[in-house]
C-alpha cells in the first residue's frame, strides 16, 4: 500500500473535507503501522511545525531482533486547525517512506536538518530531505485528491468559486490550496 | 555540546536497551531559525513527548461534516 492508494480511497468517496482520523484509520487498517500517537507540543522558535518519529521496540528480551513499531506524530499546539490537519497528514504519510529515505542514524540527522531550514539546501537534496520536501504535496494529494482538485480548479477558473471558498471547504491553509490548485497537475507526475 | 549533537544524542542514544529510532522527519516552520534554534526546539518537543508532558492522543477530533463535491460545486 502507498500514499497513492490512500489518496485514491478518498477520491472514490467524492466528499470533502477529508477527515484526519479517517486517514489515520486507513493507515492502521491497511498497513503494519497500528501504533500511531499524536502529540501536541509547545514551540518556542517556530522553526518547525511538526515532526515524525518511527521507533522499534523489542518484543521480547532486550536486544531481541523482533520489533514492535511505534509512530509518534508531533504538531505545534499553537498552529491553526487547518495547519494542524496538513502537518498531521504529511507526517503520517512518512510511514510509506522506503528504507533509503529514512533518517536512522546521527549522521543522517546532521544532513537532514540544514536542508529543512534553508530552502537553498533543499536543492542539494538527499533522499530523506527530498521526502520531507514532497511530503507536503503528498499530504495535499490525500486531503484534496487530484480528481476533485481538477473539478475545483475548473470552478475557480470559471469564477464559480474562489480559492478562499475552496480552502474553507477543504479546511487547509489558503496559500497551500492556491498552490495545489495551480500546480498540482504538474506535481502529480513528479511525485513518486 | 551543540544543540544538533544534543538532539542526535536524544534520538540516537548510545545505550537504548534495544530500542531504535528507525526514522525522523520534520515539517518546516514559519519562522527563519538557526540550526541551533531549530535543534533546541526539536529537542524540547521530543522531551515533552518522552516525558509525557505533551497532550497525547490516538486521533485528531474534528466536528467536520464532509459534503459531496458536486453539491459544493452546484450550489455557490
Amino acid at each position: 500500500m502507498t500514499h497513492k492508494a490512500l489518496a485514491q480511497s478518498f477520491e472514490n468517496l467524492g466528499k470533502l473535507p477529508v477527515i484526519v482520523d479517517d486517514v489515520l484509520q486507513w493507515i492502521r487498517q491497511n498497513t503494519d503501522f497500528k501504533n500511531i500517537t499524536l502529540h501536541a507540543v509547545e514551540r518556542q522558535h517556530r522553526g518547525f511545525r511538526g515532526a515524525f518519529r518511527k521507533r522499534g521496540v523489542p518484543k521480547g528480551p532486550l536486544y531481541s531482533a523482533d520489533y514492535d513499531i511505534f509512530v509518534d506524530i508531533l504538531y505545534g499546539e499553537d498552529l491553526s486547525d487547518d495547519w494542524k490537519r496538513l502537518v498531521i497528514v504529511k507526517e503520517a504519510l512518512h510511514v510509506f517512506d522506503g528504507a533509503s529515505e529514512c533518517v536512522d542514524a546521527p549522521e543522517k540527522l546532521q544532513s537532514l536538518i540544514p536542508s529543512i531550514i534553508d530552502p537553498v539546501l533543499k536543492e542539494a537534496l538527499q533522499k530523506p530531505a527530498l521526502n520531507d520536501h514532497w511530503g507536503q504535496f503528498r499530504a495535499m494529494a490525500v486531503l484534496m485528491p487530484p480528481g476533485m482538485r481538477e473539478d475545483l480548479k475548473k470552478a475557480v477558473n470559471a469564477n464559480v468559486r474562489t480559492v478562499s471558498e475552496v480552502a474553507s471547504l477543504v479546511r487547509l491553509p489558503e496559500e497551500r490550496v492556491d498552490m495545489w490548485l495551480r500546480y498540482g497537475a504538474m506535481l502529480d507526475d513528479l511525485m513518486e | 555540546m551543540s544543540e544538533i549533537n544534543r538532539l542526535a544524542k536524544l534520538l540516537f542514544p548510545e545505550e537504548s536497551g534495544g530500542h531504535r529510532v528507525l526514522d525522523v522527519k520534520f515539517f518546516p516552520g514559519e519562522q527563519p531559525v538557526t540550526v541551533e534554534e531549530f535543534c533546541e526546539d526539536a529537542h524540547a518537543a521530543f522531551v515533552q513527548v518522552d516525558s509525557g508532558q505533551s497532550e497525547a492522543s490516538t486521533g485528531f477530533p474534528e466536528t467536520l461534516k464532509p459534503v459531496p463535491l458536486q453539491r459544493f460545486l452546484s450550489t455557490p
